[in-house]
């Protein structure tokens, strides 16, 4: 029987060295994974994290453009509401401007009363247009005074004596309303 | 596995890291902005809400005020005012003329304070309108007024059309 033995050609030692090496490179190898792992793993979040961002930006823009939507459609019918409420307030303002035409119109005929006979008064947004019959110019110039103190200074005044025995005179001015 | 590339790695691994967080920086400021713009936005649709509710008293008075309403509408309602007020104050109505768009030119004859007083009731008519010019002619013992009468119209433009 032929029996080798090992130990004198060192085989042994040689397996050991080869084993631990293995082993060495083994641990090693185990040792990378776990870093890499690690560093995959943060990478992985960070990855994760940032996606959902901008999926939440992406959601947020879309509801950004259905609210835009809206309030561009919610501003144009303030508008309409807007132009609505300020043509109703126009519209009770010149109805009520007929109370306040009737009080002026009233006061100039009462200044007016004592010193002529009015036969015509034409009113505007303008001013007054009044034509009368007085019986002196005496009269008519104290007339002139007191409708000076409520209104503004007749733009045009005309005399004219129609008839020279009884003195009658016709005149005619336009009042500016202060 | 060399200690290297381990350092190696690990420094790429934090550069990355770097690099996503600062997107994610600026992915949040451009959320943070979008959330104002919304906020900003929904504050603007309660006050939009606010004057809706306040449309209906709006409405109310343009219906009050027959500013909305046809002209063949408006002509009779003013055309009864004005019989109304004329019967009030005990002058009578000579001239009812429409003259185009939304003007008309009412004459009542009677004494001339009634006259007058015709004129301010205007004010209290259902149909807005404005006496532009008003004359006053003496003639056979009374008076003979002629009122230019502005009656006020809504435009065809609805509210309720830009409704969201």
């Amino acid at each position: 029987m032929i029996g080798v033995d090992f130990r004198d050609h060192g085989v042994v030692e040689q397996l050991q060295a080869a084993l631990t090496r293995a082993l060495q490179r083994a641990r090693t190898f185990r040792a990378g994974l776990l870093v890499f792992g690690v560093l995959f793993a943060f990478v992985g979040v960070e990855v994760v994290r940032l996606g959902y961002s901008m999926h939440n930006v992406r959601e947020l823009e879309r509801q950004r453009d259905i609210l835009a939507r809206d309030v561009q459609k919610m501003q144009a019918h303030v508008k309409a509401v807007r132009d609505q409420r300020t043509a109703l307030l126009v519209a009770l303002a010149r109805r009520r401007s007929n109370i306040d035409l009737a009080e002026k119109i009233a006061a100039t005929s009462d200044l007016l009363a004592s010193s002529m006979a009015l036969t015509q008064l034409r009113a505007s947004p303008d001013g007054f247009d009044i034509d009368g019959r007085g019986t002196s110019l005496t009269d008519i110039r104290a007339s002139l005074g007191r409708l000076e103190s409520t209104f503004d200074k007749p733009a045009t005044f005309e005399l004219r004596r129609d008839d020279i025995v009884q003195s009658a005179l016709s005149f005619h001015f336009d009042i500016a309303t202060k | 596995m060399s200690f290297a590339i381990v350092a190696l790695a690990t420094v790429l691994t934090f550069g990355c890291i770097v690099g996503f967080e600062s997107t994610l920086a600026s992915v949040d400021a451009r959320a943070t902005a979008l959330n104002l713009e919304m906020t900003a936005q929904r504050q603007t649709l309660r006050a939009g809400d606010s004057i809706e509710r306040s449309m209906g008293a709006i409405e109310t008075g343009i219906a009050v005020l027959h500013l909305d309403d046809s002209l063949g509408h408006q002509i009779a309602t003013l055309f009864g005012d004005v019989e109304e007020i004329a019967r009030r104050r005990g002058v009578q109505v000579t001239a009812f003329r429409h003259e185009g768009n939304a003007r008309f030119e009412v004459a009542v004859e009677g004494a001339y304070p009634a006259t007058l007083a015709a004129l301010a009731d205007l004010s209290s008519s259902h149909v807005a309108a404005q006496a532009s010019i008003a004359s006053f002619e003496r003639a056979h013992g009374h008076v003979r007024a002629t009122f230019a009468l502005d009656v006020v119209r809504l435009g065809d433009v609805s509210a309720r059309a830009h409704l969201p």
